[in-house]
């Protein structure tokens, strides 16, 4: 009886394990379309390209093994590696804390207004789901130093406009001023859900106290904000050091170099001047430096953001 | 019994698999297909072909030539006409045409080379992309066949197949040439109405000045010679040369050549930007536009260069062959050409070649591409460019008396005549071709733009496009 019991009971253990096996190979086919394209088209390609990185590859001849030249050349004569990164920690440094401003106080302004909340979500919403492409070209005619509307309002209040996007000093400044176009987009919509997240319990308390404004922006909604700043914050450095399709369509990376972004160099080197791998070396870097600038602002959020659970 | 319901995991399960069986059908096949199933050629003629001087091409040649061109229905259009040519004598040649949008044609031809997945012909232009291409290692040396066929290159222009021969090895043929900005169009109502006199066949840099300035005119009136003349107000250039000179080395470098000077030493591994002549030229050019302001400022073009002749905001305008059509479309506008000025050295201009270059996927099927490239730079192929776009690379096209005297190509003759004053485009010795270029260009642009002085422009062009030269060479195919 025990033996028996046991053997129909072992039959269960083989075919629940059989089950599982079964469960297990279904769920492998399940994900591996997803699998099969990430190892393709991700890792692969990532892989290849750190391989590049270490090689001179110019084209269809198999590339050759060159150790670190590549990053020797960068740190030691490339022009273009130190002028393109300079030109695009340029762009950060204004274009994100500008960019994080705007689309805090727009957040801030949806979040005060009552009626027509949707209307006027979608109405800051609408310009970033322009193409860029158009975007930049509507742009490019906004700053055209004739005929375009920027200096035709400055010489109203008589300011005599400078040639902007075909400027070396103004091509940089106009770019970020075009970037601030797409504030009303995901990073004000996350905004608008933080602030919509804070209880209004905590500003009662402080209008108890006798706070007014300023004691419940400072005490109340940034810190309880800061999480969601420094989501975007860290985003938004991410993509700031990848600007490319503005610079690209608008200028070329000119004149001069005065736009001639981290990514766009990459671009250049591959595929105009078809030095894959010294493109890959630098791809390699901008992740190295990407990995640093996150790394240290998660060092430093302790510092400044706030959670609530903590 | 077939009404069987499927359930969602049976749905998954088929899905993944399809999909993974897919993915490796796709991995696994080969980069051209269609030249497996099309290649009639034999084990032998391929290896032949591939392997050593190829046997003397004969009738009855098959197979399917695969161009890859920028999409236009003009191109199209010749493509085809030209395969019914060759097909009256070679039946068996087929074609298939892959159009890339123009924006993105040189990066997707880039990419292919280093995979190896394009077309049999792909269009260049030497001293811009050639060399890479050349240097990338994905061009089949067609120098044999040139040689087993006897092919007679010097049925085209001198400057149009010396551009395309690299270490003395040719990649391709010349299609069109054309002799770059050779021609100066002038807008004679512009002319009537400034009581200027037309230029004359021997016009130069020093004579041209005076022009400029007396069909330049500010928002009152005032000329550029005018002493009380506004310049931040023209209404009327004298002189375009930000859409041309300005734009581009490849530009500019003409007016250095007319001035004497070079680009390059003759190794091509030096820039010579800072001996005199050079100097002499961009000075020349910079003064155009910051000191006399005749010319618009790259900020100050709308629309086009082209459209602002047009329309009378410019009134002299170097053209390239291709805006002939534009201009003599446009009705109730007097118009003429005279030759570009001549510097202190002459009236020299580079001549600039589309060629079609093989590729490696021809290797397998390269008699047929041979035939087809060789129909393309035929008399009646370059007769139907020249209705399409411009004639193509042989003089006897350029001087054929049907192009003479049409209305859609006004300076027909003086761009044919000014064949006897161009050169070859330059080469970098390292083949980096289109990098030094882009360097020059973007340094440049601080010249024109007042940001820096000719000589200062100049040390710095020069300082960065020697490290250009200095870099490894692309290794030629």
């Amino acid at each position: 009886m025990y033996n028996e019991i046991m053997g129909v009971s072992g039959r269960r253990v083989r075919r629940s394990g059989g089950l599982r096996h079964r469960q297990a190979v279904e769920g492998y086919l399940y994900v591996s379309p997803w699998v099969l394209g990430f190892l393709a088209f991700t890792l692969f390609p990532m892989v290849a390209s750190l391989y590049l990185a270490f090689t001179t590859y110019s084209g269809s001849r198999p590339p050759v093994f060159i150790g670190l030249q590549n990053f020797h050349t960068m740190l030691s004569t490339d022009f273009l590696f130190t002028k393109s990164l300079y030109n695009t920690a340029y762009y950060v440094v204004f274009s994100v804390p500008l960019g994080l401003c705007g689309s805090f106080l727009l957040a801030a302004l949806l979040n005060q207004i009552k009626a027509g909340t949707n209307i006027f979500r979608t109405l800051f919403f609408l310009p970033s789901l322009t193409p860029t492409v158009a975007t930049v070209i509507l742009w490019v005619w906004i700053f055209h130093p004739q005929f375009g509307v920027l200096n035709w309002a400055l010489s109203l209040f008589g300011v005599d406009g400078p040639e902007w996007l075909a400027s070396p000093s103004w091509a940089k400044p106009a770019l970020i001023v075009m970037s601030l176009w797409g504030i009303g987009g995901s990073t004000m919509i996350i905004f608008l859900a933080g602030l919509q997240n804070i209880p209004q319990e905590f500003y009662d308390a402080v209008a108890v106290d006798g706070g007014g404004w300023w004691a419940r922006a400072r005490h109340v909604t940034l810190p309880m904000i800061s999480p969601v700043m420094f989501f975007n914050l860290v985003l938004g450095i991410i993509s700031s050091f990848q600007v490319f399709t503005a610079a690209y369509v608008a200028t070329e990376g000119g004149p001069g170099y005065a736009t001639f972004f981290y990514v766009l160099n990459i671009f250049f080197q591959a595929f105009r001047w078809s030095q894959f791998g010294y493109a890959s070396a630098l791809a390699w870097v901008l992740v190295l430096i990407l990995l640093v600038f996150t790394y240290l602002q998660f060092r430093l959020a302790g510092l400044w953001v706030y959670y609530e659970a903590g | 019994m077939f009404a069987r319901a499927i359930s969602r995991r049976r749905l998954l399960q088929v899905l993944s698999v399809s999909t993974i069986a897919g993915a490796l059908a796709a991995c696994g096949a080969t980069a051209t297909p269609q030249v497996a199933q099309e290649q009639t050629t034999s084990v032998a003629e391929v290896a032949t072909a591939t392997t050593a001087a190829p046997q003397t091409a004969a009738a009855g040649i098959t197979g399917t030539v695969v161009v890859e061109t920028r999409a236009s229905e003009n191109l199209v259009r010749w493509f085809n006409q030209n395969l019914e040519w060759l097909k009256a004598k070679q039946p068996g040649i087929q074609l298939e045409i892959r159009e890339t949008p123009g924006a993105e044609y040189r990066q997707k031809m880039t990419v292919g080379l280093a995979a190896g997945t394009l077309g049999d012909l792909v269009w260049s232009v030497p001293g811009l992309d050639y060399e890479e291409y050349v240097g990338s290692g994905g061009l089949q040396d067609i120098t044999p066949l040139i040689e087993r066929d006897n092919f007679d290159l010097t049925q085209l222009y001198a400057v149009a197949y010396q551009a395309a021969q690299v270490s003395g090895k040719m990649y391709g043929l010349p299609t069109l040439t054309q002799p770059c900005q050779s021609v100066i169009a002038l807008n004679l109502d512009l002319f009537e109405k400034g009581g200027a006199t037309i230029p004359d066949l021997d016009t130069d840099t020093a004579t041209i000045l005076p022009l400029a300035q007396q069909l330049t005119l500010d928002k009152s009136g005032k000329t550029a010679a005018d002493a009380d003349f506004n310049a931040e107000q023209v209404t009327q250039f004298g002189l375009d040369a930000a859409g041309s000179w300005y734009a581009h080395a490849v530009y500019w470098a003409n007016v250095i050549f007319s001035f004497g000077g070079q680009l390059l030493n003759s190794e091509g591994t030096k820039t010579t930007l800072q001996e005199a002549p050079a100097v002499d030229a961009m000075q020349w050019l910079a003064d155009l536009r910051l000191k006399l302001r005749v010319c618009p400022s790259v900020a100050q073009i709308v629309q086009s260069t082209t459209a602002m002749f047009t329309n009378g905001q410019i009134a002299m305008l170097p053209i390239e062959p291709g805006a002939q059509a534009t201009i003599s479309q446009i009705t109730d506008f007097k118009y003429a050409g005279a030759p570009v000025m001549k510097g202190p050295a002459g009236r020299i201009t580079t001549a600039y070649s589309d060629v079609y270059c093989v590729t490696k996927s021809a290797s397998s099927h390269l008699d047929a591409v041979w035939e087809y490239l060789k129909q393309l730079t035929s008399h009646e192929s370059g007769i139907l460019n020249a209705e399409l776009f411009y004639p193509g690379a042989r003089p006897d096209v350029w001087e054929d008396p049907s192009l003479q005297d049409n209305p859609k190509t006004p300076f027909h003759k003086i761009f044919a005549a000014s064949f006897a004053n161009t050169v070859p485009p330059f080469r970098a010795a390292n083949l980096r071709q289109l990098q030094f270029l882009d360097m020059l260009t973007q340094n440049a642009s601080l010249i024109w733009t007042g940001e820096a002085s000719v000589q200062e422009g100049l040390t710095l062009m020069t300082q960065r496009a020697d490290q250009v030269l200095a870099e490894p060479p692309l290794a030629a195919g």
